[in-house]
């Protein structure tokens, strides 16, 4: 069972992300008031802002760690058209019985994006310390700090452009049978085209390009999501639009020779309104996906490879005062927490292993 | 005002006003149905219509002085034939529409001595307007008069903007560069009424609310500031731009509504609810270069006008508008290490759908994703809520059975998954044991389809009956890495138990026949073992791993006690070195460990799970379970469990080179686990993964990013790299020799970071076993 507690964010509008760092240590929440604030976790469990401030002259719509190996750094980006890279100093040492102080400062703020720029992303470590962002204007950008030490450095490697506006991207952190993988969507909610589309490293062209469209997914793309590496043949896009999607994308090499990629896509409809935001957990064994009815559903593979949502998380007054959708089943009608939490089926054991 | 009207509005519409150059300004005559823009060489009056504008008049001609630019146009706000306005050489025109070619430019003011910013009539006098300038002045003119009636001195540099107030008829507010703003009685022009400093930097536009006392000033601080001026000025909100505010205008029948356009970089039209100060609650994209004026057309709120540097005039319908925050992602989620979820939420406010009109204007803002929506979605009030669902705990640390069948169970994936990597093993023991061990771990953990797969291991290849080649490899596992397993012991406390340092005595007293075994063996394996052959180098490559294993452990323990140790730098080198002498060494140096495991050898281990016991021996198999195995490995790992599948492949030793399984997928499989643990910090359990490891590239894993500084034990320079243990001051490789018994060392070299000074590592331990100080310098090296 899960204990609920409502956390006072103090944040001043509505926040846009919440994300845990690489250890899942800290969390970095972001908001439409133009501040970041940084969390920790005290013995307890308890979570407290341990930095806050304004970052942008802009809502900031998504906050991004890097590998730790690379120190503690951050990338936002906001509506007011920059990306910015962070990173968290030692003060001095106030005295011998305080801990140092720690503050961030800002790095580089990446102002090539004429329009707002709506996600931001560190590449995965093999890469390097790369970061790429989508604009509302349809751009990817890489950028590259080509000397890991000197974070104000950032001069942009590829910038690949797209007809529809995009919202949001992810980087695949597998390398299985492929390289560099990008994905990103668009929210771009006028034609009934594909909007999730896959990006790669091409060795010919010596730049990134778009190498496939997911055309089962035509409504509004709100998240993107790769699952982290897990050591599957084949990789795991989750996409967060008007249902839940997960695409399986398998790299194969056809009778001539080139690698290409194979797509599977996999609707969800449980959720019966949008969804906001999709986000795997550390082993890429459980996914949680966020409905606008405010229900936080939990997915895991059972044996025979389908993903079956384990548990459905509602957090008492967080939505609208409309009726529950028919469609959803019962909530608890009394709940001694602040939450209600009902099970949707077993899963696992009763599934025979072959 | 009903929010349905809007959709009657007509669509948005453009027009190109003119080829080169642009326009400035805009201004509405009185009846909002004509529009006048001024710009460089350009003044001219469009008729608005719902399908687009109709040229009305221009004011460029042969017989037109327009070799200047207008700075800002208005229309006199009785007159629908008269406007002004203000140029940057500072002249003041007026112009009457009625008249005909030249005539058409009623008055030149020549009084400004630098540029005119602004123009504006009085909203009641029909012959007065004022205009301010660069040269910090703002005059008062009527047009019954060819010079100007007043002139009030700002004592600032730059007088940017002038707006009559709508609620007193004589009351005029000027704003200025250096961040001040000032309201003037037309009728006093010694001194201002009020004055008070609003931004920190030059303010460039301020707009009267059309019924309420306020003023809005917009800077080069990116701010928008609305004043409360009844009394003393008094701030009521400030809105955040993303850019200089170059224009502000409140929008007509919203109270809490202002439009503004940036000077620079944002090419944007915004529209704010002040009480929302962060994102506008529309935006209009249309223009391709900065907007230079806004304009709403009369009381019409649907209806916004615009003119930009791309040269275009724009009618925005509102219905066209984005709405910025609703594209905006409405919640945040993320899955933390302990299967928490912290999750925020848009709290969306409605208004109640039996109000009607609130009191304060709601706002037509209905979300495109939803129909049904009760009453209106309150724009100013969006907020978020934010929760940590937490996993209860279910206190694993205290050694109590994992809950069976518990809803929580099987999301509390991190337990499972961190309890499986501190306590599968991974050697030290018979094959059939390990897989108990395992199977027996996994089943504590809930994982019932790993334990049937370890089974199955044991069945199939752990027991002595199946196929001769594997009752030698299963002793094989048994007495590889012995150290490894004894260390895992010490770090993983909880389950240290006596038996398994008896069974490791027993692998190093067999270990040595068993490795001359194996290689006379490796033909029978050749010939009985099927189709996948293990390759001939298979004992060298236990050798390897074994010497890893030990110099891990015994790096570990020296480096706790002061110590550092090097190994060979290269593994693959250490292979030439007399390996089973070097083991049995190291073993010689610690009787008392061994001693203390004989006594418990013949104990039985208290820990044999029943259950997992195979009470008879199977039959041997008529079918080869390769295949079978490797796709039961392949569906673990597909569903998420490439901890289960990594561990059996390398708990089964030699036999995993039956499996069909492609060598990359094992080398991905590694690099998989062994981030992970990384992940979960569990560095010692990554470690003795890589260890353990075949595969090159995850082998050399612990090797990256690691450099050790060596220096000469006789001057303490630094050795140089290339010529080994040899210095370069000292002409000797006295370093390389080992300062107890005075012999070159081969292979393991440990030394004292403090004085430089080792040996043999066996020899060393003897002697610090007796002695506390450094055998050559006397230094005192503390070995405890």
């Amino acid at each position: 069972m899960f204990d609920v507690e409502p956390i006072i964010a103090d944040h001043k509008d509505v926040i846009h992300d919440v994300v845990f760092d690489y250890y899942g240590r800290r969390m970095a929440t972001c908001s439409s008031d133009q501040t970041v604030k940084i969390w920790d976790e005290d013995e307890q469990g308890k979570w407290s802002v341990t930095s806050s401030w304004k970052a942008h002259s802009g809502s900031i719509w998504r906050v991004s760690w890097a590998n730790p190996e690379f120190g503690q750094v951050i990338a936002t980006c906001s509506f007011d058209r920059t990306a910015s890279v962070w990173e968290e100093i030692m003060g001095e040492k106030a005295s011998t019985t305080n801990a140092p102080t720690r503050r961030w400062v800002r790095r580089t703020t990446l102002v090539d994006s004429r329009t707002s720029v709506t996600d931001v992303e560190f590449a995965p470590k093999y890469l390097g310390l790369l970061l790429a962002t989508a604009s509302a204007d349809g751009i990817i950008r890489i950028y590259e700090a080509p000397d890991i030490m000197n974070l104000s450095q950032w001069p942009v490697q590829h910038e690949i452009s797209n007809k529809l506006s995009l919202s949001c991207l992810s980087w695949n952190t597998s390398t299985y049978m492929v390289t560099q993988l990008l994905a990103a969507g668009s929210d771009e909610s006028a034609t009934p085209t594909g909007k999730v589309f896959i990006f790669a490293y091409s060795e010919n062209a010596r730049k990134c390009v778009k190498i496939e469209t997911v055309n089962d997914i035509t409504d509004p793309v709100t998240d993107v999501a790769f699952a982290p590496n897990a050591g599957r043949t084949f990789h795991m896009l989750a996409v967060a639009s008007k249902d839940l999607y997960i695409v399986n994308i398998r790299g194969v090499t056809d009778s001539t020779g080139n690698a290409k990629l194979e797509l599977q896509t996999h609707k969800f409809s449980e959720h019966n309104c949008p969804v906001w935001r999709v986000c795997w957990n550390m082993l890429a064994t459980m996914l949680i996906s966020t409905g606008d009815d405010g229900c936080v559903r939990i997915w895991r593979m059972n044996y025979t490879r389908q993903w079956i949502c384990a548990a459905v998380l509602k957090a008492e007054g967080s939505g609208p005062t409309y009726e529950p959708n028919p469609a959803t089943p019962a909530l608890a009608t009394t709940a001694a927490a602040t939450a209600k939490f009902y099970k949707k089926g077993t899963i696992g054991n009763q599934v025979p292993w072959h | 005002m009903p929010d349905t009207s809007e959709d009657a509005d007509p669509s948005t519409v453009s027009l190109r006003i003119c080829s080169e150059g642009h326009a400035n300004a805009l201004a509405l005559n009185k009846d909002h149905n004509q529009i006048a823009v001024a710009g460089r060489s350009l003044l001219k009056v469009y008729e608005i219509e719902s399908d687009g504008f109709t040229e009305v008049c221009n004011m460029r001609g042969k017989n037109q002085n327009l070799s200047y630019s207008s700075n800002d146009v208005a229309w006199s706000t009785l007159d629908s034939n008269i406007l002004a306005t203000a140029a940057t050489n500072g002249v003041v025109s007026v112009w009457d529409l009625s008249k005909f070619g030249r005539q058409k430019q009623l008055l030149v003011y020549h009084e400004h001595e630098r540029t005119a910013h602004t123009v504006t009539f009085h909203s009641t006098e029909p012959n007065i307007l004022i205009s301010g300038s660069q040269d910090g002045t703002i005059k008062c003119f009527d047009i019954r008069s060819d010079t100007s009636v007043n002139t009030y001195f700002s004592n600032s540099e730059s007088v940017r903007d002038l707006k009559f107030s709508p609620h007193s008829p004589s009351v005029f507010s000027a704003v200025s560069e250096n961040g001040t703003v000032q309201l003037w009685d037309m009728r006093k022009w010694d001194k201002c009424m009020v004055q008070f400093t609003a931004h920190s930097g030059p303010i460039y536009t301020c707009d009267w609310h059309p019924t309420r006392n306020w003023l809005a000033t917009g800077s080069r601080d990116k701010q928008i500031k609305v004043w409360n001026m009844d009394g003393r000025a008094s701030l009521e909100y400030t809105i955040h731009t993303i850019a200089v505010v170059g224009r502000v205008k409140w929008r007509p029948e919203r109270t809490y509504h202002i439009a503004s356009c940036a000077l620079v970089v944002d090419y944007s039209v915004h529209v704010w609810d002040i009480r929302r100060p962060f994102i506008p609650f529309a935006s209009f994209n249309e223009h391709t270069n900065v907007t230079t004026d806004i304009a709403w057309q009369g009381s019409d709120s649907h209806c916004l006008l615009s003119t930009s540097k791309d040269s275009r005039l724009y009618k925005h319908a509102f219905k066209d508008a984005t709405r910025p925050a609703l594209k905006a992602n409405a919640q945040g989620a993320s899955l933390g290490r302990h299967g928490d979820i912290s999750f925020a939420n848009k709290i969306k406010e409605y208004t109640a759908k039996t109000s009607g009109v609130s009191n304060t204007k709601s706002t037509n803002f209905i979300s495109r994703r939803k129909s049904n929506v009760p009453g209106n979605m309150q724009f100013h009030l969006d907020h978020s809520k934010m929760y940590m669902f937490m996993l209860k705990n279910t206190n694993m640390a205290s050694g109590t059975e994992f809950p069976a069948h518990d809803t929580t169970t099987e999301l509390r994936v991190h337990e499972v998954f961190i309890g499986c990597a501190r306590e599968l093993q991974l050697s030290g023991k018979k094959l059939a044991e390990l897989c108990e061990h395992n199977a027996d771990v996994s089943r504590k953990y809930g994982k019932h389809n790993a334990t049937t797969l370890w089974n199955f291991i044991k069945l199939f290849y752990g027991t002595t009956h199946f196929e001769p080649p594997f009752e030698h490899r299963s002793s094989f596992s048994n007495q590889k890495n012995p150290m490894s397993s004894r260390r895992a012991t010490q770090v993983a406390s909880d389950w240290s138990q006596p038996h398994e340092q008896g069974q490791e005595l027993n692998g190093n007293s067999q270990e040595t026949q068993h490795e001359a075994a194996e290689a006379s063996e490796d033909g029978d394996e050749l010939g009985g073992g099927g189709k996948q052959h293990p390759p001939p180098t298979s004992s060298v490559i236990l050798s390897e791993t074994q010497i890893i294993s030990e110099i891990t452990f015994d790096n570990f323990e020296l480096l706790r006690n002061g110590f550092i140790y090097v190994g060979p730098a290269d593994v693959t080198k250490a292979v030439a070195f007399p390996d089973t002498a070097l083991h049995h060494d190291v073993q010689a140096a610690r009787p008392q460990l061994d001693l203390k495991a004989t006594e418990h050898e013949k104990s039985p281990p208290p820990h044999v799970p029943s259950i997992l016991k195979v009470s008879h021996v199977p039959p041997i198999p008529m079918w080869e379970p390769h295949q079978f195995v490797a796709d039961a490995l392949m569906l673990q790992n597909d569903v998420g469990d490439v901890q289960t599948a990594l561990t059996i492949l390398i708990v089964m030793g030699e036999a995993r080179q039956m499996l069909p399984i492609e060598d990359a997928v094992v080398e991905h499989w590694f690099h998989t686990y062994v981030d992970q643990l990384h992940r979960y910090e569990l560095w010692n359990e990554a470690c003795e993964v890589i260890n353990r490891a075949w595969v090159r590239s995850v082998r050399q894993l612990n090797q990256h990013s690691t450099v050790m500084h060596t220096n000469c034990g006789e001057c303490g320079r630094p050795l140089g790299g290339n010529v080994g243990w040899y210095c370069d001051k000292c002409k000797s490789m006295q370093s390389a020799k080992c300062c107890v018994c005075g012999l070159i060392v081969r292979g393991v070299y440990a030394w004292c970071q403090g004085c430089s000074h080792g040996g043999h590592i066996e020899h060393l331990q003897q002697y610090f076993a007796k002695h506390s100080k450094c055998p050559k310098c006397g230094h005192l090296c503390a070995f405890s």
